[in-house]
């Protein structure tokens, strides 16, 4: 009725052909190889622990089901990231700045000069007047008089002195003229 | 390099080149006085006429701008070149020297009462006796404005008329 077929015998059925006898029989060498075998295959892998990068998937999808990170912690991932993860380098500027030592240096000089010339002259150098000098008494009196007619000496002098008050107010110094 | 180092010089020279000209003052006040002086000198028919056109010649070079000094060195050569024509007989010119000064600026000035007056005889010497009577009025009434500011130390020319 069915059996293991050993050499010439063949197994017709698992269940219902289990012999208890046979556990009895030795087991023979190349059995228990093999037997030795599958034990420790099977324990190796009851202790080896699973990949990391299949926990993590598996926390990814986890949380994904879940509706997503909190708040703190997605910031919390995010400053590890950033913290962890190697900026990139700007580019450092070649040579030394030249233009700008020329341009701070030329600047300078030209304060300096304005600011010398400005000191040196403050001096004998009045504020430049916008608005026409204060006329004399003494150029009114003769305007009045030559109004009408032939302007005498007197105005002609006064009308001068006026008149160099006037156009030396177009110079910063006094002195100069 | 090569490049800035003229760059820095030539900015030197301008900013010497506008102190030196802030000292001389603008080019066109030598030019006036020039011409007052020539025409201070003047005693000849020829003489004159040469400072006449020394003055004409000066009243182009004068900026126009709202410089009230400006306004007042242009409207004292409008004066100095109408009384030369008008001692010359040219009385037409005259008038019309005298009105184009006092269309530079209505501010009251020296310069504005010496116009009014300068009109007032062109008008005299054209015989329109009652224009040059009214003008010549005019012109004291504004000597005595200024006389009066003088006297009370009050400036000429803060734009008041």
């Amino acid at each position: 009725v069915g059996g293991i077929e050993r050499g010439d015998e063949r197994v017709t059925s698992r269940d219902d052909d289990f012999d208890p006898e046979l556990l009895d029989e030795p087991i023979e060498p190349a059995e228990q190889l093999e037997a030795d075998r599958l034990a420790r295959a099977l324990d190796e892998r009851a202790e080896r622990e699973p990949p990391r990068d299949a926990l993590e998937a598996g926390f990814l999808l986890r949380v994904l089901h879940d509706g997503g990170l909190a708040p703190e912690r997605e910031k919390a991932i995010l400053d590890e990231l950033l913290r962890v993860t190697p900026r990139p380098r700007t580019p450092s500027r070649r040579g030394f700045p030249w233009t700008f030592l020329f341009a701070g240096l030329g600047v300078s000089a030209l304060a300096v000069v304005l600011v010398l010339d400005r000191t040196l002259t403050s001096g004998s150098a009045p504020p430049v007047a916008l608005s026409l000098p204060q006329p004399s008494v003494e150029l009114l009196e003769a305007q009045a008089a030559g109004l009408t007619g032939q302007k005498d000496s007197k105005y002609t002098a006064a009308m001068a002195d006026y008149r160099r008050d006037v156009l030396g107010s177009f110079r910063r110094r006094e002195g100069d003229e | 390099v090569n490049v800035r180092w003229p760059t820095l010089c030539w900015l030197a020279c301008v900013a010497l080149g506008a102190c030196q000209e802030r000292d001389e003052g603008p080019a066109w006040v030598g030019a006036v006085e020039s011409a007052h002086s020539a025409a201070d000198r003047a005693r000849s028919p020829d003489e004159r006429q040469t400072a006449r056109r020394a003055l004409e010649d000066a009243y182009t070079e004068v900026p126009q701008s709202s410089d009230p000094r400006q306004s007042w060195v242009r409207q004292d050569l409008c004066v100095r070149i109408g009384e030369s024509a008008l001692d010359a007989g040219q009385a037409l010119e005259a008038l019309s020297w005298a009105e184009k000064g006092l269309a530079l600026s209505s501010i009251l000035n020296v310069s504005r009462a010496d116009l009014l007056g300068l009109k007032g005889r062109a008008l005299e010497a054209l015989g329109r006796k009652e224009e040059a009577a009214s003008t010549l009025h005019e012109a004291l009434v504004a000597n005595q404005a200024l006389m009066e500011r003088a006297l009370n130390g009050n400036a000429v020319d803060e734009g008041q008329p």
